[in-house]
């Protein structure tokens, strides 16, 4: 008797949150697929004649498939980068030894606070000089070196924890440094680089400000920028607002999905291990 | 470490691809592009089919220019200006918001004198009062991009469900008072209007500001701080605000909605009265009927000569200091202000062209008919273009926003407005002389 | 042989120097010049020396301190979030029916657009919106309140959105880690007959430590520099400046028609307030090892 009650309360306690995360989502949802008419008069019940009208004017004129695409490529290329660049740099100052490690790295740390809206007017003038104005690179270049403090931070601390017995075992059987940090640490960095790479996806999809203010062509414009129109023009259609926010949601729930059972995994692999 | 710089190598590459690919295209030919950077559809809607339009005659008229015009939102048109600007990066021509918003800029450097471009006798079809809000220095920095009249659209059903005439509902403010009085009686609520991004207060001034002035030199003497917002004759309009929102005659969800979700609440019948533009007005007229939106002019308490004026202020464009093709920005300028352009902004967007040629004939909306009628007989004076730089943000909003989410009463609201006022002048001394020059030349 | 010994000492160097390129191309040029920037007035496209002036402009300004307490108030958030995500994280730790669908859909919010948060919540929020009509329903009329207009609950509304935003990433950040315990520390705990509270303080908090101070410094940071798209999405910092933050100040003093100058100095602050932060940390760290 007792051992059921203590199985309620966290099950109810879960039940409720869940309630609480889901009913944004659901509004939005549901929402799409009435009328404005509807909406007004029933905000939270089922639609009673579901309507797709409010897609086919969410979609005129907004290329959506053009800015979920270039979201797509600014977030891909930017995380990569970030996590090779930041993999080598954690795994140099978790495991060599040189001159300035520990210094270097304090210097480091410090600038993942630095907020971007701070940065903008100076780095649009570095970029001018690069002669990289209004391209993608500009903005990778920009949101890797905003990522990689905190990246390199997170990947050095945990390499840290990796056993330098591991190594030197590897280096008696002849192994390179090279060759220690490709089959040896990377492997084991999984757990971390997952980690560190799905903050900085999430931060990338979602960055505002830099796409808006840098990339000044309709054809570059991001999905976040493109969801900012929303904000003005639409407000008084309600279920055609709701449609847009929901053809922006859907794609990265689908990569959600998918990746989910990699995304879980691969933080606890290698943890494992320790 | 090998495998690594080569998978690094491409990477870069791909993305250089990626990123290039689009610049590369308009640069391969020698044809030159005009870049315009403009907003405008979220107050006169058709504008940006109207700028496409406009693009497609030029470039057909001048097969060796192809122009780029990029769509602003509003919090990003002057965001993303001042950043290029501040790197020489900007576009070929750039819209802005007229009066010291657009002065503003002029003043720090960042606009280049279109004087220089465009002559004299060419600008001489545009009325001089249009002309005089960007000219400083001796010299002319904007050419107005359009027109527009502020007035008080209202929903004709229900103002006849409340007894008002739908044709002539009020012209003073006894009136306007006995108007909103009717309709919440009948259930209605009177005046719509959304305060949360923080463009409204501006527009009440607009409307009510400047009804004890007697001509611009009051407004220089209050911005310069020679005067004072406690004084009965500044804060009058204070008190009106007050007095509505102790009345009950202001939508209760003020403070959650944006100006736009506040002006839309006539669209779907949950307020009877709201502030808007004309060209907005006329685009309701046209999809809902002239039997259904009408149009007033703001109610009348004052007793300045400014008291009943209207506000027509104009949008201007200007070239930024950092263009590339001045010449050619300024020959596109002209371009938009030829007759049968001025036609096509005033069918495609409802917006009067402030232009010596612009035909009253053309006009086919009753809305547009009394505005045109408004502007021979009244003063032309809109409270905004004289704000202090910086005054707005830092001190007219937020005040406002308090005056709604804390009632803070009109007195308060008027000393914390000499206050912020102060502390604009003081942050930006250079930046508020200049005001005061280009104010008093006018 | 020497030579490629020679060479073997610079390799750690040829490691991080991607990383000091793009930093210093990136942050450092800009911070140096915002800095330099911040000590001088621009007008008409001439930069005077000014020394501190805008420096004493901006701490006689009011704002900076409001925006100042509003960053302060969402360091509140933290702890908050922490315990939280902790308590949820081990609430599935010991698996209970269902948990892998907890797991995933508390998660979601943390993959969404603020974008998208901001739009829909303003609608939920609204005084005549979605929430307060389920308030009026079922006849709570006296709760429905102007969530974001109203100047003692905009604020902790805004709160309240980013920690259901962000609580995911902790709930799944900390399970990850608990699942990589040794159970065995469990079964000895429960031989001695240990409460679940005694575990999760004697076993799971010493175990998730590491992760749980990542943590920690990651959503500090996040309060103070990454809240920006909230604040510009939801409440523009109205009404009356109540929901002003460092950043959005910034942003508003250097492209709202202010002073740029100002707008660095503050920006300079704003960078001190963070280091601070971080040697506090680093401090912390450091004792450890």
């Amino acid at each position: 008797m007792k051992r059921k009650r203590r199985g309620m309360i966290p099950q109810l306690l879960m039940i409720l949150l869940v309630i609480v995360i889901i009913f944004p989502l659901y509004f939005m949802t549901i929402n799409s697929f009435k009328t404005h008419e509807e909406y007004v008069s029933n905000m939270i019940g089922i639609p009673h004649t579901f309507t797709v009208q409010n897609y086919i004017e969410a979609f005129q004129g907004k290329p959506f498939g053009q800015w979920f695409m270039n979201s797509m490529i600014l977030t891909v290329a930017a995380v990569l980068i970030t996590g090779i660049i930041a993999l080598l740099a954690g795994y140099a100052f978790a495991k060599m030894k040189f001159r300035g490690s520990r210094a270097l790295f304090n210097m480091i740390v410090p600038l993942m606070s630095v907020p971007p809206v701070v940065m903008i007017i100076p780095q649009f003038r570095i970029i001018k000089i690069f002669g990289l104005v209004n391209t993608r690179v500009s903005v990778i270049l920009i949101y890797v070196g905003i990522m990689l403090p905190m990246t390199i931070y997170l990947m050095r601390n945990f390499m840290k924890t990796v056993p330098d017995s591991l190594l030197d075992a590897a280096k008696i059987d002849g192994c390179s440094k090279r060759k220690a940090l490709t089959s040896i640490m990377v492997p084991l960095t999984v757990p971390a680089l997952i980690t560190s790479s799905l903050v900085n996806v999430v931060w990338v999809w979602n960055e505002l400000l830099i796409s808006l203010v840098f990339l000044q062509n309709e054809d570059l414009r991001t999905l976040m920028v493109g969801i900012t129109l929303f904000k003005g023009r639409f407000t008084l259609n309600i279920p055609v607002i709701m449609a847009g926010l929901v053809i922006a949601t859907v794609p990265i729930i689908i990569i959600y999905i998918f990746a989910q059972k990699y995304l879980v995994e691969g933080m606890l692999a290698g943890s494992v291990k320790e | 470490m090998k495998k690594i710089s080569v998978m690094l190598a491409m990477i870069l590459l791909v993305s250089l691809i990626a990123g290039c690919g689009k610049s590369g295209d308009s640069e391969k030919s020698d044809e030159t592009t005009l870049s315009i950077w403009y907003w405008g559809e979220q107050e006169v809607p058709g504008y940006k089919a109207y700028m496409e339009e406009m693009v497609k005659r030029y470039e057909e008229k001048n097969p060796d220019i192809k122009v780029e015009a990029v769509l602003q939102e509003s919090d990003n048109l002057y965001t993303a200006f001042r950043t290029a600007e501040a790197a020489s990066e900007g576009p070929d021509i750039q819209y802005m918001w007229g009066g010291t918003q657009a002065m503003e800029d002029v003043w720090k450097g960042n606009v280049a004198p279109l004087s220089d471009y465009i002559s004299e006798e060419e600008l001489s079809v545009i009325p001089q009062s249009s002309l005089a809000q960007t000219n400083w220095d001796g010299k002319q920095w904007g050419i107005p991009a359009y027109g527009f009249t502020y007035g008080i659209a209202y929903d004709k059903d229900a103002m006849r469900t409340a007894g008002v005439d739908p044709e002539n509902p009020f012209t003073t403010w006894e009136e306007f008072m006995d108007c909103c009085e009717k309709l919440k009686n009948a259930g209605i609520t009177p005046l719509g209007m959304g305060l949360k991004d923080g463009y409204l207060p501006a527009w009440i001034g607009i409307f009510l500001g400047q009804q004890n002035l007697d001509s611009v030199n009051d407004m220089i003497s209050l911005m310069s701080g020679k005067e004072s917002f406690t004084d009965e004759k500044y804060a009058e309009w204070l008190e009106k605000i007050v007095e509505l929102k102790t009345a009950g005659y202001i939508n209760d969800d003020i403070l959650s909605l944006d100006l736009y979700q506040g002006q839309q609440l006539i669209e779907n019948g949950k307020a009877a009265m709201t502030l808007h533009t004309q060209a907005y007005a006329v685009s309701l007229e046209k999809s809902m009927g002239a039997d259904k939106i009408g149009f007033a002019k703001a109610p009348v308490f004052g007793t300045g000569k400014l008291a009943d004026s209207v506000a027509t202020p104009s949008q201007v464009y200007v070239i930024p200091n950092s263009a590339k093709h001045k010449e050619e920005a300024a020959d596109f300028l002209l371009f938009l202000q030829e007759e049968e352009n001025i036609k096509c902004l005033y069918e495609m967007a409802n917006a009067i062209m402030p232009n010596n040629n612009f035909k009253e004939e053309w006009v086919t909306s009753e809305i547009d008919k009394k505005v045109l009628s408004w502007q021979k007989e009244y003063n032309n004076f809109c409270y905004q273009l004289y704000f202090a730089p910086m005054f707005e943000s830092d001190g007219l909003i937020p005040v406002v926003q308090k005056m709604f989410s804390e009632d803070l009463p009109a007195d308060e609201a008027g000393k914390e407005l000499d206050a912020a006022l102060t502390k604009c002048i003081e942050q930006n001394p250079e930046v508020h002389e200049a005001f005061l020059e280009w104010s008093i030349e006018e | 042989m020497k030579s490629k010994n020679k060479m073997k000492k610079f390799t750690p160097y040829f490691y991080i120097l991607p990383t000091f390129i793009i930093l210093i191309i990136v942050i450092v040029i800009p911070i140096i010049y915002v800095i330099i920037q911040s000590f001088y007035s621009t007008f008409a496209n001439e930069n005077i020396f000014v020394g501190f002036r805008n420096y004493q402009i901006a701490f006689e300004d009011e704002l900076l301190f409001i925006a100042l307490k509003n960053n302060i108030k969402l360091f509140l958030c933290v702890p908050i979030l922490t315990v939280l995500s902790l308590a949820i994280a081990s609430v599935l730790y010991n698996k209970i029916k269902g948990w892998r669908f907890y797991r995933s859909v508390i998660f979601i919010p943390y993959i969404l657009a603020i974008p998208v948060v901001g739009i829909v919540f303003s609608y939920l929020l609204q005084y005549n919106g979605v929430i307060n009509s389920i308030l009026r329903g079922i006849g709570f009329s006296d709760l429905a309140m102007d969530w974001l207009g109203s100047p003692d609950l905009a604020f902790p509304s805004v709160a309240v959105v980013i920690m259901w935003k962000q609580i995911g990433f902790g709930v799944v950040l900390f399970l990850a880690r608990m699942m990589s315990i040794d159970r065995s520390l469990y079964e000895s705990a429960d031989v001695d007959g240990a409460t679940w509270f005694q575990k999760f303080l004697h076993i799971t908090i010493p175990q998730t430590k590491s992760i749980i101070e990542f943590y920690i410094i990651i959503t500090l940071i996040e309060m103070l520099s990454w809240v920006f798209n909230f604040i510009y999405v939801m409440t523009a910092g109205g009404p009356g400046n109540k929901t002003l933050v460092l950043e959005y100040l910034i942003y508003k003093k250097a492209f709202g028609g202010g002073d740029f100058n100002i707008a660095m100095a503050i920006s300079v602050i704003l960078l001190l307030i963070a280091s601070v932060l971080i040697i506090i940390h680093q401090i912390v760290m450091r004792k450890e090892e």
